[in-house]
């Protein structure tokens, strides 16, 4: 049998063997999730320490006095919030207007025959497979001629395209898995198919959109190469690019301002992890079975 | 409103899911698709409805032809087996919801679903979603989706298999009470001939696409038009015994009945357990020696193996007769009640039909 | 709850049509479909497209300038790549990289995933905190780990005070110790991911399966490779195509670290890619370079595909 499942019998089985492997499986689980918490504690300590505290060597490995102060310094030293804001208009911008793209396009490749729709999908499906730098020059010459370089708005177009293969692909298998008969159920009734989508279909694939939305969401905010390149003025930056600078710019890194803003930069994720923690989950698990 | 289907053929790439049936049936008429599975009896009905092409054939509803017509302008309900309601909106949406894309104003469309709720008893769950619905409220959910808008013809396909037997056999009533109040043509497909018989004013036998019979209940049963039906059609099964007709008797590898006129061809003889008497003596037709004795209550079933008869034959009798395994009895035949069927299935004799007994003369 | 007519179920190779449009009462083509597909075909076809063909001519020119003069010069950037040996030095980094990227957290994913599936108190808890550093930005991950590795660094300090050195390393600047750096960052990374993944895919298994097994007499080990394993072959190999993909695009990751230094001991495909696009401002050959990252996705995706049986798309 698997090694969970005799694991799991001897958890429920004799008292004795049961505590052992019990408490080795926790350990060993916590030991886990220990090493990977080390990187973000460290973040976060060294964001409160002093200017002389992160000299030290070795580095003290809980901050003595505990400021805040990088925080505020580092602020002062660029135009964080903008970033921040830019960040949210991108990210928001290209979840709503990919899904609006994308949901349209995947209803049909999922639920309707015409002639081409197989190569349709297999033409969306190609992007994923694509590495975006390939197109990162021609697209920066396009935008450019479009008058779309150094804009939100030509980021915001940018990332939608890029994830429109992805969210069509996620999308189109979420469509596809509805039941048939609740359709049907609404064309006898004599309901327009516009209305159908809207009024049936839509509200029923809500768990496949949300998922798609936190995707798109979460993977622009972290995106980096075409942030860089398209964004060339400082306050339009992304949160992402503008850490980036902040580490290339100084001279001697003022390691816990850097990280004060680290931690800024990823607390949003953060707060909507643990609000969506779920549907994060069910969502990166799902995606996997076609 | 009348419904005409005429050499209906639907066919599935190399597969011919239905095979030239026609029949029609009249306004108010309740009629029974009934057949094994893959009978074609769902296609069938879906090809009524719209929600398949047919591959040949017409199809009209009130004299218009719809053969071709998209599901929205057949003026069809359509009730489906696992309901298929909307999951996200409330009872009383899922009813109202196809009347909103109508000319009906809202206060209309609001008070037709209210009495349709009430005449089907669902009136205080209106407001809840169908996840928090029982499979029975779910199912009346689903009627009142269709009621509500006063279709033509009602198409129910096996709206009963997903309950369980005891709320199946209720629903079964209210059914047919339901019809008789809202009086519209009904087609209603199951597997069970037991609904079929209990519930239509006529039935459609069906098998391998092609339609068998259709014809009133009580004449399916007596009058099958061929080996398929009679077989299909009553539980416990008809028996069938290999026989050869000559000089004006039935031979079977056991017994020798007199033979009706007409039937010199006969390979086969039909009949019903029930038309079979077993008694403690040797005066019947036959012997034979009690396999397996099932009580089942008002009446028991004997499996019996007659002594020169290879096929096993199956007898009802009344709930006071008891036997045990290894009995002999002796087996009379009802010859009034036997059926004879040539090589190919079809009948050529069949005991003369139920009528209903006319009220006791004083 | 069925969701596909019960005879077609039976049927099974043939699904009928639905909503085709000889259903339709007008004749002609439905336009419909076509009409849902419009906005992204369009938004596809302008952003994507027309520039995937652009780049594809600029592969055969010779920029300098944005907007500049093109000439043509026929696979000679094609060429100058191949024989560039410090493109495939990347190369050859990139392959380490995708193993660090795919292979290692695959394997500690599934250790973890097996453990957390035994149902001891605390699963989700524990499949949540290591899930997240997959959400942690890419940046805020390489800046944290550059640190961590640093000369002033935990790890440094650690190795130091226990004795195993005396004086602290540069990992991230030593041409041996550069890239196994950023994949320390990478597989802190994908290993949530990979655990969220693949212990959907065990619990996806029913318990009845094992029981079998447990009743045939097989040993935990054989059940594990002929049962488990087996059972999240799809699972597997769906994320394993979309890593090594991934792998081939990956340039944060190893630009923050280490920008690909030092020497290009961690330079990456695509990092070397960035520099001959954009640092050295050679267009025609940064879109030749694309196009030749492209190639190598695509093969590698078939490659896998096929080595595994069967189109899983």
């Amino acid at each position: 049998m698997s090694v969970a499942t005799r694991i799991r019998d001897v958890v429920s089985g004799d008292s004795d063997v049961r505590t052992v492997t019990r408490v080795g499986t926790i350990g060993a689980l916590t030991v886990a999730t220990i090493l990977v918490a080390i990187p973000l504690y460290w973040m976060v300590a060294t964001s409160l320490k002093t200017s002389v505290q992160i000299g030290v060597f070795p580095p003290y490995l809980v901050p003595p006095t505990p400021t805040i102060d990088p925080y505020v310094d580092a602020l002062q030293t660029g135009p964080w919030a903008q970033w921040f804001l830019n960040t949210v208009v991108i990210s928001g911008g290209s979840t709503l207007f990919v899904l609006a793209l994308a949901t349209p396009a995947a209803y049909v490749l999922g639920r309707r025959e015409f002639p081409a729709r197989k190569p349709i999908y297999v033409l969306f499906i190609g992007i994923l497979m694509i590495p975006a730098q390939i197109l990162l020059i021609p697209m920066y010459t396009l935008f450019s001629r479009l008058g779309l370089i150094n804009t939100r708005l030509g980021l915001i177009v940018a990332y939608s395209a890029f994830f429109l293969g992805f969210v069509v692909f996620l999308l189109h298998s979420f469509f596809t898995n509805l039941p048939d008969n609740v359709e049907d159920a609404a064309r006898i009734g004599g309901v327009p198919e516009w209305r159908t989508f809207l009024r049936v279909i839509l509200p029923m694939a809500k768990p496949g959109i949300a998922t798609a939305a936190i995707f798109v969401f979460v993977f622009t905010w972290n995106e980096f190469l075409f942030a860089l390149t398209f964004l060339q003025t400082q306050d339009l930056y992304t949160i992402s690019v503008g850490l980036q600078q902040f580490q290339g710019l100084r001279g001697t890194v003022v390691y816990n301002q850097l990280f004060a803003m680290s931690t800024l930069a990823t607390l949003p994720l953060m707060i909507a992890f643990a609000l969506f923690s779920e549907q994060f989950i069910k969502g990166m698990a799902g995606l996997n079975f076609k | 409103m009348k419904l005409e289907i005429e050499n209906l053929r639907k066919e599935f790439g190399d597969l011919v899911a239905v095979d030239d049936v026609s029949m029609t049936i009249e306004d108010g008429e309740f009629v029974t698709f009934v057949g094994p599975s893959g009978c074609g009896k769902t296609t069938t009905l879906r090809c009524v409805a719209g929600l398949e092409t047919p591959t040949s054939g017409a199809l009209r509803i009130g004299g218009e032809d719809m053969t071709y017509a998209s599901p929205e302008e057949r003026g069809t309900a359509f009730v489906f087996q696992d309901y298929a309601l909307y999951p996200h909106m409330t009872a009383r949406k899922n009813m109202s919801f196809a009347l909103e894309s109508t000319s009906m104003d809202s206060e209309e469309i609001s008070q037709r679903v209210e009495e349709t709720a009430e005449m089907l008893g669902i009136r205080e769950h209106l407001d809840q979603t169908p996840g928090e619905l029982s499979g029975g409220q779910q199912q009346r959910v689903a009627l009142g989706r269709s009621i509500v808008r006063d279709p033509k013809i009602f198409l129910l396909d096996e709206p009963l298999s997903n309950l369980d037997a005891k709320l199946r056999v209720q629903m079964r009533a209210e059914l047919q009470q339901l019809h008789r109040e809202i009086e519209s043509t009904t087609i209603y497909v199951t597997h069970d001939q037991e609904e079929a018989m209990t519930m239509s004013d006529r039935i459609a036998i069906l098998n391998d696409g092609s339609l068998q019979q259709i014809a009133p209940p009580e004449v399916a049963y007596s009058q099958p038009a061929n080996e398929f039906v009679a077989g299909f059609i009553g539980s416990p099964s008809m028996n069938f015994v290999e026989c050869t007709v000559a000089d004006g008797s039935v031979t079977t590898g056991a017994f020798s009945v007199d033979a009706p006129g007409g039937a010199e061809t006969a390979t086969t003889l039909g009949i019903r357990p029930e038309n079979l008497s077993l008694g403690h003596g040797t005066d019947g037709h036959v012997d034979a020696e009690v396999a397996v004795f099932e009580q089942v209550g008002s009446f028991n079933i004997v499996y019996l193996e007659i002594d020169g008869l290879n096929e096993e034959v199956v007898a009802q009798v009344s709930g006071e007769q008891q036997f045990d395994p290894g009995d002999r009895v002796s087996v009379t035949v009802d010859t009034d009640r036997m059926h004879l069927f040539a090589d190919d299935g079809e009948t050529l004799h069949n005991p003369p039909v139920f009528t209903k007994q006319p009220a006791a003369a004083e | 709850m069925s969701s596909r007519n019960t005879l077609s179920d039976r049927i099974g190779r043939y699904v009928p049509d639905r909503f085709s449009s000889d259903t339709a009462t007008e004749p002609g083509i439905d336009w419909t479909p076509y009409v849902y597909l419009l906005p992204a075909l369009v938004l596809y076809a302008v952003v994507l497209v027309y520039p995937f063909v652009d780049t594809f001519i600029l592969s055969f020119q010779r920029v300098t300038t944005l907007g500049g003069e093109r000439r043509w010069v026929g696979l000679q950037n094609y060429e100058a790549i191949l024989s560039d040996p410090i493109f495939w030095r990347a190369g050859f980094n990139t392959i380490i990289f995708s193993v660090g990227m795919v292979f290692v957290p695959l394997v500690l994913g599934l250790g973890l995933a097996v453990l957390i599936d035994t149902g001891v108190s605390g699963t989700s808890t524990f499949r949540s905190l290591i899930f997240v550093p997959v959400i942690v930005p890419l940046v805020v991950a390489g800046i944290v780990f550059g640190w961590l590795l640093g000369t002033n660094g935990l790890l440094n300090s650690f190795l130091v005070g226990a004795g195993i050195i005396e004086e602290p390393m540069r990992f991230l600047n030593s041409t041996t110790w550069s890239l196994p750096s950023v994949l320390l960052m990478v597989v802190w990374k994908r290993t949530g991911y990979y655990l969220v993944i693949l212990l959907a895919g065990l619990q996806g298994i029913p318990d009845n399966v094992y029981e079998a097994a447990k009743v045939a007499g097989k040993s935990r080990w054989e059940t594990f490779r002929h049962i488990t394993l087996p059972l999240l072959k799809p699972a597997i190999l769906v994320t394993v195509i979309i890593g090594i993909i991934d792998s081939v695009k990956a340039f944060a990751h190893v630009y923050v670290m280490t920008g690909g230094g030092p020497s290009h001991s961690s330079e990456i495909l695509a990092t070397y890619f960035y520099k001959v696009a954009f640092r050295f401002f050679q267009f025609g050959k940064g879109a030749a370079y694309g196009f030749i990252l492209f190639a190598i996705a695509l093969t590698l995706s078939l490659l896998v595909i096929r080595f595994s049986g069967g189109s899983e798309v």
